[in-house]
Order: structure tokens, then sequence, then C-alpha cells
């Protein structure tokens, strides 16, 4: 018999490793890391998914949103976080047990991260940043963030899945890598709203104002958690928090849990919240990206907030 | 006099503008024809225009509480509607984002009589599909823009396009020099295909109607939110791409309340009060232009348009049900097409570099 925390809504529609974004469908990538780290505590499910991560790599070292969809996508830093934290959870659970497991896995994680590091927009070319370098200073950390798919513009959402997969590992402390997370933080906090909170990445257009989104706020927020509190970390987390009366949907629900819980604040309503809209099954819904994510956060009191840097 | 000891560009003011010319320049140097210019047509573009004369019909309609499609109904045996018999059929109505106070959706009742109308042409099966541009809570569109509760009352399926499985699709003979694009399986497998826009007035396109429309087709899965490629390889190289692609079979205009000004997301509301159909989604668009006091020839992608898809000249669109002149009004214009000057090319371009919107 199935309860509401055995997560079997969410592994029986793991196929070889994968999942679709709805049941019966094909591969996700995405779908694929979030119900991978919201299941991993299965460590055979765990090891699975790893291998399909591997398997799914790109030459490149990127990954793409399903195997057959071209260039290397913003996904890349999705498949990222769940090799992470899919490599930890079984380390800690079977030490001594696999080194060619995480050996393996290592050398993908790494030609991953080689990939998302040379992976960002290229804003200028090489006239403009003679003229920044003189203008700026050669040390000047222009913001610089992340693109959905290669040759387009940055945005809140893919930079923030790019910094929380890199933020706490090694590479991210190695000196020439810094750089590189200083100008996605200086992105993201350059396109903050007025008033707090951050949309897709465009605070306005033709002069007028645009509106945060809860869920990219959400994203941004636990991307930023790490850093030192400022007007725009302390504005967007207090128009988080403003909206959480009005917050019905499963979405925005899962992200404030889990990004109000790594910024330190109470989030039993929102736990009370999620735990109300959870069917029978244990899952919550036909998506299966939000169903994994409000099973990650509703698994919090219970396990740990994997999204929580330090 | 003084004013002419006055320079008119600050040093700091001249280097940002620099700065921000060569940035865009930059930004944009991968795809010369970003929002500005559409290649020549080849032949084999040209070649697929339709070359008989259109017809479509303009409903008025003062009302959403008005039963939409007992209205339509006297005017569809003039129309060459498709014989939707045991055929499958994706509507797609517009569900870009949310605002309370504005018009920025498909009306619920706009969707309901479309959906009466692709019943009424024999469809056996009649799904709802959209991929929205900025928000990933679909849940929350469906919620708001009321066709969440319209496909549980009707029992409709709906398929949020943003994440649906792809399917590679060559584009090596595109205005926006994309080779392939990936697009919904769902969409890709319809029989006919039903683009059910909100009338808008739009920043960089001028007008948003059937054709830009099928923007939501396009995976948020693989293009992001925003679909940010569409805006780099050019609005308006795109929108006649998807057109060509997608081969819309329908196109039923909601322009009961349409959007004017700023839009497609910060206009206001205009009480337009008629409902555009038709089979040529260049007669259709071109029409609801002229409706809000635009000449097509004008609008860069419809004059294409009027060259690869369909028809966009007066004299080959025939008008059933309400005249043209009975529904035109004058639209106010967004900003982007009002201004002109150094200043304000700055902040097209810094737009430019946002290209933040749809």
């Amino acid at each position: 018999m199935r309860t509401k925390s055995d997560n079997t809504a969410l592994t029986e529609h793991c196929r070889d490793g994968w999942w679709p974004y709805t049941p019966g469908k094909g591969p996700s990538l995405e779908a694929t890391a979030w119900c991978a780290i919201a299941c991993r505590k299965n460590l055979q499910l765990a090891k699975a998914t790893l291998a399909y991560l591997t398997g799914a790599q790109n030459k490149d070292g990127g990954w793409s949103t399903d195997f057959y969809s071209g260039r290397s996508d913003w996904t890349s830093a999705l498949a990222l976080l769940a090799q992470r934290i899919l490599l930890k959870e079984i380390n800690a659970a079977e030490p001594d047990q696999n080194s060619t497991l995480t050996l393996e896995v290592s050398r993908s994680f790494e030609s991953g991260v080689t990939f998302l590091s040379g992976a960002r927009s290229e804003l200028y070319n090489n006239v403009s940043k003679v003229i920044l370098m003189i203008w700026k200073g050669p040390d000047y950390d222009y913001p610089r963030g992340w693109p959905w798919t290669p040759d387009t513009f940055h945005w809140v959402e893919p930079t923030s899945y790019a910094l929380l997969a890199l933020k706490p590992t090694d590479w991210a402390w190695q000196k020439p890598h810094q750089q590189i997370i200083r100008q996605a933080v200086a992105y993201l906090l350059q396109k903050s709203c007025a008033g707090g909170g951050w949309n897709y990445g465009c605070t306005t257009v033709l002069g007028v104002n645009l509106e945060p989104i809860p869920m990219t706020t959400c994203v941004a927020l636990l991307s930023l958690q790490d850093e030192p509190l400022c007007p725009v970390i302390e504005s967007s987390l207090s128009y988080l928090k403003g909206i959480q009366p009005e917050t019905k949907t499963l979405l925005p629900l899962a992200w404030s849990t889990l990004a109000l819980h790594s910024l330190g604040e109470d989030v039993a309503p929102l736990l009370r919240e999620l735990h109300s809209r959870r069917n029978s099954d244990g899952g919550f819904g036909d998506n299966l990206t939000i169903s994994a994510l409000a099973t990650i956060a509703v698994d919090i009191p219970r396990m740990d907030n994997p999204l929580k840097l330090k | 006099m003084d004013n002419l000891h006055k320079p008119s560009l600050s040093r700091r003011k001249f280097l940002t503008l620099s700065a921000s010319m060569l940035s865009a320049g930059s930004l944009l140097g991968g795809c010369k024809s970003a929002g500005v210019g559409i290649p020549h047509p080849t032949a084999s573009q040209l070649a697929q225009r339709q070359t008989k004369d259109s017809v479509l019909a303009l409903l008025s309609c003062q009302s959403y509480e008005e039963d939409i499609f007992r209205l339509l109904k006297p005017l569809l045996k003039d129309l060459t509607l498709p014989d939707l018999k045991g055929k499958s059929c994706l509507i797609k109505p517009n569900m870009v984002d949310f605002h309370p106070d504005k018009p920025l959706t498909t009306s619920p009742s706009v969707l309901k009589a479309a959906v009466e109308l692709a019943d009424y042409l024999g469809a056996r099966e009649i799904i709802i599909g959209e991929g929205p541009a900025h928000i990933r809570d679909t849940e929350f569109l469906l919620d708001t823009s009321g066709v969440g509760k319209l496909c549980n009352k009707l029992g409709l399926k709906f398929v949020d396009l943003n994440l649906d499985d792809l399917e590679k699709v060559d584009n090596a003979n595109g205005f926006s020099r994309v080779p392939v694009l990936y697009l919904p399986k769902t969409v890709l497998a319809c029989d006919a295909l039903v683009s059910l826009p909100k009338l808008k007035t739009h920043h960089w396109a001028r007008v948003t109607a059937s054709m830009k429309n099928l923007f939501g087709v396009v995976p948020g899965r693989k293009y992001g939110w925003p679909k940010n490629l569409l805006h780099v390889k050019g609005i308006d190289n795109c929108i006649l791409d998807l057109t060509l692609l997608l081969k819309p079979a329908i196109e039923m205009v909601d322009a009961v309340v349409a959007m004017e000004g700023d839009g497609p997301l910060n206009g206001t509301a205009r009480q337009s009060h008629f409902i555009a159909l038709g089979t040529d989604p260049a007669a259709v668009d071109a029409t609801c232009a002229r409706a809000m006091g635009q000449d097509p020839e004008h609008i860069p992608y419809m004059r294409v348009a009027g060259q690869v898809i369909g028809n966009i000249s007066e004299s080959q669109i025939k008008i059933k049900g309400a005249s043209l002149a009975s529904v035109r009004q004058t639209f106010e214009l967004p900003p982007s097409f009002r201004i002109k000057g150094i200043g304000e090319n700055q902040a097209e371009l810094q737009n430019a570099i946002d290209a933040g919107s749809t």
C-alpha cells in the first residue's frame, strides 16, 4: 500500500533513470533532475539516474532538454545539480562502495562544469570589451549570466540554476572562476524589479516597470542565499513573503517553501498548504516537475533542503 | 543664444550611448535581420502563397456575454472553412501573461465559440494548447484567464505546449535562418490548427493577431521563458516562418475587447466589438490591422505575408458580415512607433538587449 511519503507517485513514472514532464511522454532533463532529487533516498533510482545523465551527456559536456533536441542548453545546470546531490546521497549511504560510479560521475560532472562555464551569453565584442576596460577598469565585473539556449541573451532562471549548480563546488572557489560567479551575481542583482523580486529578467520595457514573478523570485533568491544581505535581496524577500497569502498554485508554493526555508524563514504555513494539496498517491498531479518540487519541499522536515547552499 | 553653447550630449551621455550602441550591435551582430529587415522571399517561399481571393467574416459582437457561435453561424456558409470530419483539431488561444486590469488573453467566451465551431465542422478530437511566454505557472494562467474552467466544463484536454515532447522541423528555407526548429509533437500531429489570438498592438511588431499568436506554440523547454531566440532571430522573420511551417487552418481573432497603446502587455483596453474569422492568416491579420487604423503594407511582416502566405490587399479580401468601415477605429500605437531621435533610439537599443516581451 502506498503512503504519502514513499514518493510512489514519482517513482512509478521513472523509465531507465529518466522522467517525462507528464506521464507517458518522452524524457525531460528538467523533470528528470527534479524527480531524481525528490527521490534521492532511493539509491537504486539515484544510480539509474546518474547512469542516464552520463549517457545523455552531449559531446560538448552539456545536456539538452531531451537527448534528441539539438545543442546543449539551460538544462545542463540542472543535470549538474542532480549529479551533485545524488552522488552526495549515494556516497553518504554507501561509503567505500561506489568508487567506479564516483569516478564516472565526477568525470561527467567536470565535463559539464567546463561546458557551463563557457556557455554564458556573450554580451560584448572585442571592441566593446576594450572600451569597457578603459571606461570601467580591468577588474570591472560586468553583469553576465546564462541563456536558455545558445547565442541568446542571459536570463534570471538559467543564471540562477547555474549558480545553484556551481556555487557549492570546488570549481567555484578556484580563482579564475570566481569572476564567473561574481558576474552572474551582479547580473541577478541588476535585474531585480523596482520594489523587489525578479521576473524572467526584464525590468522595464519602454519606460514601464515590469512586475516580478513569484517563481523566478524564488529561484533567484535561492541562488543568492549565501550572498551578503543587501537592499535587493531584502526587498525581494519582503516581496516574496508579502505575496504568500495570495499564492495558491503549486509551482510558486513549492518554490516559495524551498526559497524561504533556505533563507531561514518560517515555512510551516506553506508546508501545511502543500500537505493539504497532496493527492492520496503522495503526488501532486500530472506535471511531474511540479510534483517533484512540491515533494522536495514537503520532505524538508523529514530530510533536508537539498537546495540549501550553506 | 545660450543654447548654442550647451552641448547637446554630455561626454558621459555620449560614452553611455556609444557603449550601448556597440553592445547592442554586438548582441545583435549574429542576427542582422533582428526586427529590422526581412530577407527577400525566395522563389520557393513565393510559391507557397495562396493565389485565390480570400473570404473572411467580421462579426459585430458587443460583449462576451453574447452567444458568439450562434451569431457566427449564419456567416459560416459564405466561408470556405475546412471539413474537420474525423480530424483532430488543436485550438491555440493567447494566454501570454496575466494582469488583473488588462486584456492580455483570449476570452473564454471566444474560445468556447471556437470549440463549438470545430465541433460543428465535425472535429473528432478538440485539444486546447498554449505555451505561455513568460510565466511558467500554467496552472495560474489557466485559472486567471478562465481557460482552465472552460476546459473543465467542456471536458477538453489542455496541453502545455512549453512542456510537450519535441519534434525536429526543417526550416532551412525560412526567413529567420534558423535551420531547424523543435516544435511540440501535439501541434505537428494535429490535423487542423486554429489560431485564436487576442487583437493587440505590439511594441516591436506593431500588431499582434493570428500569425504572431503562433509564438505561443514554440516550446519553452527548448527556447526558454521568454522565447528569446524568436526575438534574436527577428520577430518578423519568425512570425513568417512559424506561419509557413504550421499553416493554421482557421484563424479567429478576439477583438471584442482589444488592446491599444503599449501592447502586448502594458497597453489599455479598447472596446472594438468584433471577431474576425477566416482561413487565410495574412488576410485576417491585414483586415484586423485595418480595423485598428493601420495599413498592413506598413507592417513589415504583413507586407511579406502578402507575398508568401496570402492576401493583404483589400481588393483580394471579401468580407462577409459586418463591414470593415463599421468596425474600424484608430488605435493608439505603442510608444516605440511614436518616438524618433537619438535618445529614444538608445531606449530601443536597450530594450532590444532586454528583449523581454512578446
